[in-house]
């Protein structure tokens, strides 16, 4: 199976235009530092790294089947004045 | 000539049966700018202290800034305003939509309304031809119906409504007003004091808004966001406010069963992309606003949704889903509708209904009185009928149609604890565990728990866009997201202070316009040679007159404070250690009363803080 990467908040504009998450076929596992280099997400614009539901950083280590999500900052339903 | 406004107030009498207006001059416009700087200032002068929130006396207030209308995506916005009736403190809430800039441009920045007709009523202002016309035959309508019927005897389908459905008919504490159907002024139980006044609605339509000073100049601001306004808005088009669902619930912030817990294994099934990829039909927008966050959702089946009457947003997701145990997107999408339609606030409802369900599960209520409904976390059927019961106040929804203040001291036996409110007023979305200036904002804010005067501490622990953002006001340094001590609290005055002054424009939370933006979009609009200082100015002065309202009607520093869940940590997740420290929360306001320049031990704001705002009369209100 491979990784399925969603992009959320501000870090939607990596994906461009695309809706549907990244699918990534891997054979080891890697860092997810790794995973953000290849898809051009700086890591500093990273609020929040999530695998398959549970809180994560960027020296986790993920593999096949993994399920990702990155958030960068999202305000819901109220201020955020430099999105 | 005044540029940005009209200079003109419509003032109803509704047991007179009198319509009068009232000239502004531009000094006064110039102080306030409208929305909250206006209906504070109203409220104080013709409010008498102590009023009955639901009598004749109160004052309802419909306002304008200088930016609505303008043409600039986030100007379709207009506040409302009134002692609440949920909070017996200073009431208001803003609504988007079209209803706000229609208004402008029938010539009048706001309507106050006052004492209480002798029968339903609503009111048609098109143009300068202002009626009150019977509503009688409208009275009991949910808004989709009222709407059709207004529309149809002015006879002008371009005609815009501010309208209550049953449930501020009924003065329901919990009721809104619904600017045409999915637009709401939420909070505050503002349809209750509607209601109160027998007006089911005001439908307003004009020809032309004022002119404004520098008119080339705002037409380059709105190309210039046309074109740019995807990558700036992030997520907001593609998923709306929604995108906070998963974001929270993976940080152990997304309320979940009456904020006991943080987060929610069926946060995916009510996930703004789920609803993306499954009932949405369309992206709805507020006037000349091309970003289109709002949510158009189709349902046929299990239940029936009308997109007409929008989708559900973040807060709306958490508190009649998550809050409430529900993972069921349909049932969801159905109670907002219902919201929508009978005029109910989301937050508030879901909220009540969460408590309901706690007190139930405890055994403080029973099948006995909930009408032999099992009202227990997660059944989404009953969450749904519960909607309906509030809004009509059928069964047990007569007492929770109070709100969870009032309703838990009916119960009684204990169920003031459950009662996730700060003075009357229900939490919304957004977990003060996770965000502690947050529930400090909370605290303090004059309309009772509100989470559009405080701050979101995790967009500044870090470097980055916001943090950048906040630099022009001297915070240079990224703060640490569970920090409570003085570097925390001074970025909070100044962003309240900003967003105090947004509301006093009425300009869209949600526009990703730089401080400067902003100033430079105001000049052109007023002509006035504003700074920011002036405009930072003018929202600390709204807000310290919110705080001279409370202070006048009785409310203290005691009823500044949160919920006793909040100093306990989650089950587990995230926030098990989270619990926040009394101790803090108690410096942290005292703090913020400091940098306000208000009484340590009372919050009252001192003499020399209101003369510096240039609203010395005030005090008096004090006395």
């Amino acid at each position: 199976m491979p990784l399925r990467i969603r992009l959320h908040g501000n870090l939607r504009k990596y994906l461009g235009g695309r809706q549907e998450p990244i699918s990534l076929d891997v054979a080891v596992s890697f860092p997810l530092r790794y995973i953000l280099s290849q898809l051009g997400v700086p890591e500093g614009e990273v609020w929040t790294f999530s695998v398959n539901g549970g809180l994560a950083d960027a020296t986790t280590e993920v593999v096949s089947g993994d399920e990702i999500d990155l958030f960068g900052p999202v305000a819901g339903g109220s201020l955020n004045p430099a999105q | 000539m005044s540029f940005g406004y009209n200079g003109r107030i419509l003032r109803v009498d509704l047991s007179r049966g009198e319509v009068t207006v009232e000239d502004v001059r531009e000094a006064f416009f110039r102080t306030y700018f409208g929305g909250r700087g206006f209906i504070v200032h109203r409220l104080l002068n013709d409010v008498p202290r102590g009023a009955d929130a639901l009598s004749e006396e109160n004052r309802l207030v419909f306002a304008t800034g200088v930016f609505t209308g303008s043409g600039l995506a986030g100007s379709g916005r207009n506040s409302v305003g009134a002692k609440s009736p949920l909070t017996n403190a200073y009431g208001e809430a803003e609504a988007g939509g079209f209803w706000g800039a229609e208004l402008k441009r029938t010539g009048y920045d706001a309507i106050v309304v006052e004492g209480k007709a002798a029968h339903p009523v609503y009111l048609s202002i098109l143009g300068d031809e202002v009626q009150m016309r019977d509503a009688r035959h409208l009275w009991g309508m949910t808004t989709g119906e009222s709407c059709a019927a207004i529309t149809r005897e002015i006879g002008d389908a371009r005609v815009r409504l501010a309208q209550i459905g049953p449930a501020g008919e009924n003065l329901a504490r919990l009721a809104s007003i619904i600017n045409d159907l999915k637009h709401a002024a939420g909070r505050t139980g503002l349809g209750a004091v509607m209601g109160s006044k027998n007006l089911k609605a005001i439908a307003v339509r004009g020809p032309k808004g004022p002119p404004m000073a520098d008119a080339k100049k705002v037409q380059s601001f709105v190309k210039w966001f046309g074109a740019a306004y995807i990558e700036l808005s992030g997520g907001l088009h593609d998923v709306g406010t929604s995108d906070g669902v998963l974001y929270f619930a993976r940080n152990g912030g997304l309320p979940t069963r009456n904020f006991r817990e943080g987060t929610f294994t069926g946060a995916e099934n009510i996930s703004g992309e789920r609803m993306r990829d499954t009932i949405l039909v369309g992206r709805g927008s507020c006037f000349a606003c091309p970003v289109c966050c709002k949510r158009e959702v189709k349902v046929n089946g299990r239940y029936d949704v009308d997109p007409s009457y929008g989708g559900p947003e973040y807060e709306t997701l958490a508190a009649l889903g998550s809050n409430c145990g529900v993972d069921d997107l349909e049932a969801v999408a159905k109670a907002n509708e219902l919201c929508n339609a009978y005029g109910l606030d989301t937050i508030g409802t879901g909220a009540t209904i969460a408590f309901a369900m706690e007190c139930f599960e405890n055994g403080l209520i029973t099948e006995k009185e909930t009408g032999g409904l099992r009202l227990t976390f997660g059944n989404a059927k009953a969450m749904v009928t519960m909607v309906e019961a509030i809004a009509r106040r059928q069964g047990i929804g007569e007492i929770l149609a109070e709100g969870t203040l009032r309703a838990a001291r009916e119960i009684g036996k204990g169920a003031e604890r459950f009662a996730m409110q700060i003075k009357g007023q229900e939490l919304p979305m957004h977990e003060p565990r996770l965000k502690p200036g947050m529930g400090i904002g909370y605290a303090i804010s004059p309309t009772g728990a509100e989470h559009m005067m405080s701050i979101h501490d995790d967009i500044y622990k870090k470097a980055g866009a916001d943090l950048d953002k906040v630099r022009t006001l001297g915070v240079l340094a990224p703060i640490p997201q569970k920090h409570l001590g003085p570097e925390k609290l001074r970025l909070m005055v100044y962003l309240s202070h900003w967003q105090s002054f947004l509301n006093c424009i009425d300009m869209c939370f949600f526009m990703p316009y730089g401080f400067d933006q902003v100033l430079e979009m105001v000049r052109a609009i007023t002509g006035w040679n504003c700074s920011l200082w002036e405009l930072l100015k003018v929202g600390e002065r709204a807000t310290t007159l919110t705080r001279v309202f409370n202070l006048r009607e009785g409310l203290t520093a005691d009823d500044d404070r949160l919920p006793e869940r909040m100093f306990t940590g989650q089950p587990s997740g995230p926030l098990a250690d989270g619990a926040l420290k009394e101790e803090a929360v108690k410096s942290a306001i005292q703090t913020y009363f400091d940098m306000m320049g208000w009484d340590t031990a009372t919050g009252a704001p001192g003499r020399g803080k209101l003369e510096e705002l240039g609203i010395g009369w005030a005090a008096e209100c004090l006395r």
